[in-house]
């Protein structure tokens, strides 16, 4: 037996308890609440889910002034923040089922939703994923509206929109689109929501879901969403003309249109100074191709082209080498595989275990790994570079698109040597060439090449050089400040 | 999935210079200071010059041409100058030589692979691996590609790495004195050089792509010849003034030799490294060549994307280049590129333009 019976949908119609009946019919849940109560000279009746609504909010802002102003209409009795007239049955079952307390009064034609939910909510903690030297320590919540207030009050802006979208056929979830209206491209807006709208499921789980419905390309290894939990990267993001999705009941932000280059700025970068900024960006740039070429580099170095290598040093390296029975990618993937595992186990166990599992795994497994002559410890050096060079990226998804990416690299650089890193790192550049985020170039600003913009991507130039927003999000308004220090005596 | 754009596709006249560039910019870098000194002696890097210098004159025969109808390819104003059927066939052998030129780039790509560094790997496999990156990037539209091109210009850098890096190794008296080979010699040399600078032929089909005044289009399309032209001399010039002339011819790929003599200290073996920037050189030139002979394709079968062309072209090139990539048939078919070069790039241009001048037609003044 359903949960909620069919609903045929209909109109109200002036008796209160038909009215009243016609929604308990349809809704047999035991957590659903029906009160009588007198009002004047008729009879009104309240209808509630007690799960989802604030009993103190019912009695005092409901019953209470009702019971004392049985001479004025409802909707001036009434103290609740907000009530709303109900257009249909439909209509009235979504807002109880969103912890609203229905109204309905005898002879009064209709129903009253009148805003009485309850709201349990985690504290606003920083977030774990996304943790910052300096700069806000504020990170978002499971609630849509909170996360909202997050944002509005850092961006104080007349121009900030907010659009409420509902999906999901069975169980609805509200949705959010967030943009400035006078910076954000109205056609990117208008795409966003054409995406938004073409959602027809059941169900929505959570950001991942809605991420993966409206993303450009799903068989990329790039995100293409930037995903955050953080209010002042999601503000900052907004005023380059970005777009802001929420999902309620998650804490995740889906920003698009985003580049790559924007999963490697960090809120840091824009509170520290620019040189110690620009530092951190080009270390986290090189980070990426450090992690996914470095562990193809050594093996091809190894299996192919260790004539490269120094003189000084090519003894110590086939030495090492020479001593283990396996070829080159069979060690390699062997230890990746092994730091994989050990990320996985670490972050499933409880965290004082988590580090025991760090030490076993990091420091005894790769000890005994090379005296035991299956790995060579340039192998272990190598990875484990990779493993630390993989995680500097600030951000969740591309720290998985870049995990998975060095084994490809691995593989082709022990078929062909160099010319498999060439022809893989191609690859790679082609489809990011080709990759878009809404429909805006992913890789701009290096492809299509805008020099202006590299000031904002490889490294962080001083804000008051920032005087223009990127173009990858083909912003309405160009301009962000004049510049600066006109103060200073030339 | 995502939202298309409505607009033509287009590119900058950035895009454009390095479009050309890296169409220009292929496998000659290897082996062109060799070829010319075959023909020209010490004075091959002259052979160069004056090459780049019919190069220019080409440029400004195609752009003067191209002018006249700034929103049309070749494959959309020949008709209106030379009639429907001569136009299919000019058509026709323009995506021919394009598709020839791109089969020999790929066919010198995998004898010099199998020469230098893979001598036991089946050419077949690299002809496969190139061909299937070639489609997967020139199945978009022109946009992508010049990006992708853009984005592989910054290797450009590692070749001028070089130049500096050569500076200590360099005996100025290889090249004196300066043109004593005499001018027919020179010329002749040129012949050889052409093949390796020319490219510039695919500006007739990215002109009405390119979204700037005619002029600049003209400023892309001759920086990008001078700065190949320059690359090319300043390579010749190292490796005739790092090697005698005797030497010389011993060395089919005197580049490589010579930077292979580098000593860094952090890595041995430069050459290696710089065979995989040339690598990613030659592919690119490979890939202008078979997207442009693709776009030729699907004009003849008159069909609306140029996608169905690119698997059809790109079946047919790999065992073409796999069974001419020997010494011999490369040499061979080289030589008849090289004359057929002259015709693509100067004659059918010359022939259209004059058709165009003497039968006044124009559209347009862009």
């Amino acid at each position: 037996m359903p949960f909620w019976r069919e609903n045929k949908g209909g109109v109200f119609g002036k008796s209160a308890s038909e009215n009243a009946a016609a929604i308990t019919v349809m809704a047999d849940s035991s957590d659903i609440k029906q009160r009588t109560f007198s009002y004047g000279k008729v009879q009104g009746i309240l209808i509630y889910i007690d799960t989802l609504v604030e009993a103190v909010k019912v009695e005092n802002h409901i019953l209470q002034p009702l019971k004392e102003n049985g001479s004025k209409k409802p909707e001036e009795a009434l103290t609740v923040i907000e009530y709303e007239e109900a257009a249909d049955y439909n209509d009235a079952l979504k807002g109880l089922l969103r912890g609203k307390t229905l109204l309905f009064i005898e002879g009064n034609p209709g129903c009253l939703l009148c805003r009485t939910e309850r709201n349990a909510l985690r504290t606003i903690t920083e977030p774990m994923n996304e943790k910052v030297v300096r700069g806000p320590h504020d990170g978002f919540v499971e609630d849509l509206s909170t996360n909202i207030f997050l944002v509005r009050r850092r961006v104080e802006s007349k121009g900030l929109m907010v659009e409420y979208l509902e999906k999901g056929n069975r169980a609805t979830k509200l949705l959010a689109i967030m943009y400035e209206k006078d910076i954000a491209n109205p056609e990117l807006v208008q795409r966003m929501k054409k995406r938004l709208e073409a959602i027809d499921a059941e169900n929505l789980y959570n950001a991942g879901h809605v991420e993966e419905l409206i993303e450009d390309s799903t068989l990329s290894p790039f995100p293409q969403l930037l995903n955050t939990e953080r209010p002042d990267r999601v503000a900052a993001n907004l005023m380059e003309g970005r777009i802001a999705v929420f999902i309620n009941g998650g804490p995740t932000c889906l920003i698009a249109p985003v580049s790559f280059f924007s999963f490697y700025q960090s809120p840091d970068d824009y509170t520290s100074r620019s040189l110690a900024g620009s530092f951190y960006r080009v270390i986290r740039l090189f980070s990426f191709f450090f992690a996914i070429l470095l562990p193809a580099f050594y093996v091809s170095v190894v299996s192919f082209h260790s004539e490269i290598v120094p003189r000084d040093l090519i003894l110590q390296l086939k030495g090492s080498v020479e001593q283990v029975p396996y070829p080159a990618l069979m060690e390699a993937l062997f230890m990746e595989l092994t730091i994989e595992l050990i990320r996985e186990a670490g972050i499933r166990l409880p965290t004082p275990i988590g580090q025991t599992i760090g030490i076993v795994g990091g420091l005894v497994i790769g000890d005994a790994v090379v005296s035991a002559g299956l790995v060579s410890n340039f192998t272990i050096i190598i990875v484990a570079l990779t493993a630390i060079s993989s995680y500097v990226v600030p951000s969740i998804e591309m720290n998985t698109a870049i995990r998975l990416l060095r084994f490809p690299f691995m593989v082709a650089a022990s078929l062909f040597g160099f010319f498999g890193i060439v022809f893989a790192l191609m690859l790679l550049l082609i489809h990011l060439c080709k990759l878009t985020s809404l429909g805006m170039p992913y890789f701009s600003p290096l492809a299509p090449l805008r020099v202006k913009d590299l000031k904002d991507a490889f490294v962080r130039r001083t804000w008051w050089k920032l005087t223009k927003r990127p173009y990858d999000s083909k912003p309405q308004t160009m301009k962000r400040e004049n510049e600066g220090r006109q103060w200073v005596e030339k | 999935m995502g939202g298309k754009m409505k607009r033509e596709a287009s590119i900058s006249t950035w895009q454009l210079f390095f479009f050309l560039l890296q169409t220009q910019v292929g496998v000659g870098i290897l082996t062109l200071p060799y070829e010319v000194h075959q023909a020209a002696g010490k004075d091959g890097w002259l052979s160069i010059l004056l090459a780049g210098l019919f190069i220019q004159i080409g440029i400004l025969v195609i752009w003067l041409l191209a002018c006249r109808f700034p929103k049309k390819t070749l494959a959309d104003f020949s008709p209106i100058l030379v009639g429907r059927v001569l136009s299919i066939i000019i058509i026709t052998v323009y995506m021919l030589f394009f598709f020839m030129v791109a089969s020999q780039v790929l066919a010198v790509f995998l004898y010099i692979t199998a020469e230098w560094a893979f001598p036991r790997t089946p050419s077949i496999v690299f002809a496969v691996i190139i061909t299937a990156l070639t489609i997967y990037l020139i199945q978009e539209d022109v946009r992508v590609i010049a990006r992708f091109h853009v984005l592989m210009s910054f290797l450009l850098l590692g070749v001028l790495m070089v130049f500096l890096l050569m500076w200590n190794y360099l005996n100025v008296y290889y090249l004196l004195p300066i043109g004593s080979s005499g001018f027919k010699v020179i010329l002749s040399g040129s012949q050889q050089a052409l093949f390796a600078l020319n490219g510039i032929e695919v500006l007739l089909w990215l002109f009405p792509f390119t979204q700037a005044e005619n002029k600049k289009k003209w400023q892309a399309a001759a920086g990008a010849s001078l700065t190949v032209t320059i690359i090319y001399t300043l390579l010749a010039l190292c490796a005739f003034a790092y090697f005698s002339a005797e030497k010389l011819t011993h060395v089919p790929e005197p580049v490589l030799y010579m930077i292979k003599s580098i000593r860094l200290g952090i890595v041995e073996r430069l050459d290696l490294i710089f065979l995989s920037l040339w690598a990613v050189f030659s592919i690119t030139t490979f890939m202008s060549y078979l997207y442009i002979a693709a776009m030729s394709a699907a004009k003849v079968v008159n069909a609306k994307h140029h996608k169905k062309s690119v698997y059809v072209l790109g079946a047919f090139i790999v065992p073409l280049a796999v069974y001419t990539g020997n010494e011999e048939a490369i040499k061979t078919i080289g030589g008849i590129l090289g004359t057929a070069t002259t015709v693509f790039l100067f004659v059918i241009p010359l022939f259209l333009l004059l058709v165009a001048i003497v039968r006044r037609k124009r559209e347009g003044t862009g």
